[in-house]
């Protein structure tokens, strides 16, 4: 795998994460 | 571009898919984790196997939706009066278990007063289960729980009730209801988040046919469109309502509501309010203003409600008095 792909992975981790805490205080925030 | 090189991309393209979904799951259930935990770190608990023990899943009336788990200080002294922390779990009158009592019960069996974490049989939608049955079962267990104790050594003379929202307001269902009845003497409530009042109107329902469903579930009763409105209907309400059951005698409690809530309507809490001062209950309101129904978003308030607790545990239990 190239270089640029193992990036965008790392991209893609980072963004799932950050989504993942979001939308979880998203929810708790008012349940 | 050859076969060979599309699949390629193909895989890849899943692969980022899945990497991004494990990544957000994840870092979803750790978030959870952190947030739903956090609050109880004002609960510290004295993990020393010597100062408090737990028993589980003992039976109340034979059922196996209303087995109860217990936690006591370690070693009974039959010379001694005990106090009983009686918590009740929420999840909407139709879920939930009593294993959420892990969070609270150990902190006051550590400080050296029985809780208790009790069942109820779960609402399945069809009024079979109810307010009324579930207030049935819970004061039931009450008995059970002095006899059990009884026999092991732990002279319960008083009791506090508590839980979270459907807990929350069974608590107060508990204990002012007929406080005259229940086994042991009820000194104050400490409850977060629970249904103050089954006014269908607070509940968005309109018309009566949705008036009288919502009320036929709540209490069990059943009730057509045509008998909104009428005294016994009316009565069948307020039995199961905490801020109709309110009067001068009502024990004092501790309160704790977020105006962000979507579960239970934040402004129904105001009719229990407004009650208690009628009648001059001592009571004491914390709002938790960034917080929902979990409230889960204001630690200082958490710190504060339990500091609370703690207050009223030695101005109210004849146990405990300074």
């Amino acid at each position: 795998m190239t270089k640029k792909r193992w990036i965008i992975l790392a991209a893609m981790a980072v963004l799932g994460s950050v989504s993942g805490a979001l939308l979880c205080n998203a929810l708790l925030g008012v349940f | 571009m050859d076969m060979k090189k599309v699949l390629k991309n193909i895989g890849f393209g899943i692969a980022c898919v899945g990497v991004f979904g494990v990544c957000a799951a994840v870092s979803f259930l750790i978030t959870m984790n952190i947030k739903v935990e956090r609050p109880y770190k004002y609960l510290k608990v004295n993990e020393d196997e010597s100062v408090w023990k737990a028993i589980y899943d003992l039976d109340s009336d034979g059922k196996d939706t209303t087995k109860f788990d217990l936690y006591l200080p370690a070693n009974a002294d039959p010379n001694k009066n005990y106090s009983l922390i009686f918590y009740i779990h929420g999840g909407g009158f139709t879920a939930g278990d009593k294993d959420d009592g892990k969070h609270w019960c150990p902190y006051y069996a550590s400080k050296g007063m029985v809780a208790v974490s009790a069942n109820y049989t779960l609402s399945k939608g069809d009024g079979v289960a109810n307010v009324n049955t579930m207030y049935e079962e819970l004061t039931y267990t009450m008995q059970v729980v002095k006899e059990y104790c009884a026999k092991e050594g732990y002279n319960i003379t008083e009791m506090a009730t508590t839980g979270g929202s459907a807990g929350g307001c069974l608590a107060m269902v508990c204990a002012y209801r007929e406080p005259e009845k229940l086994p042991i003497p009820v000194k104050f409530v400490f409850e977060q988040t629970g249904p103050a009042s089954f006014e269908p109107d607070g509940w968005g329902a309109t018309e009566d046919k949705g008036k009288a469903e919502f009320v036929s579930l709540m209490t069990g009763r059943s009730f057509t469109a045509d008998e909104v409105g009428t005294e016994d209907y009316q009565k069948a309400i307020d039995e199961i309502s905490p801020a109709a059951l309110v009067n001068e005698n009502t024990v004092p409690t501790i309160l704790a509501y977020g105006p962000r809530d979507v579960v239970v309507p934040p402004d129904i809490k105001y009719s229990l309010l407004n009650n208690l001062d009628r009648y001059g209950v001592v009571h004491d309101y914390i709002e938790f203003p960034h917080s929902g129904h979990g409230l889960l978003d204001d630690l200082d308030k958490s710190e504060e409600f339990y500091k609370l607790t703690d207050e009223y545990i030695t101005r109210y239990f004849d146990n405990f008095k300074e």
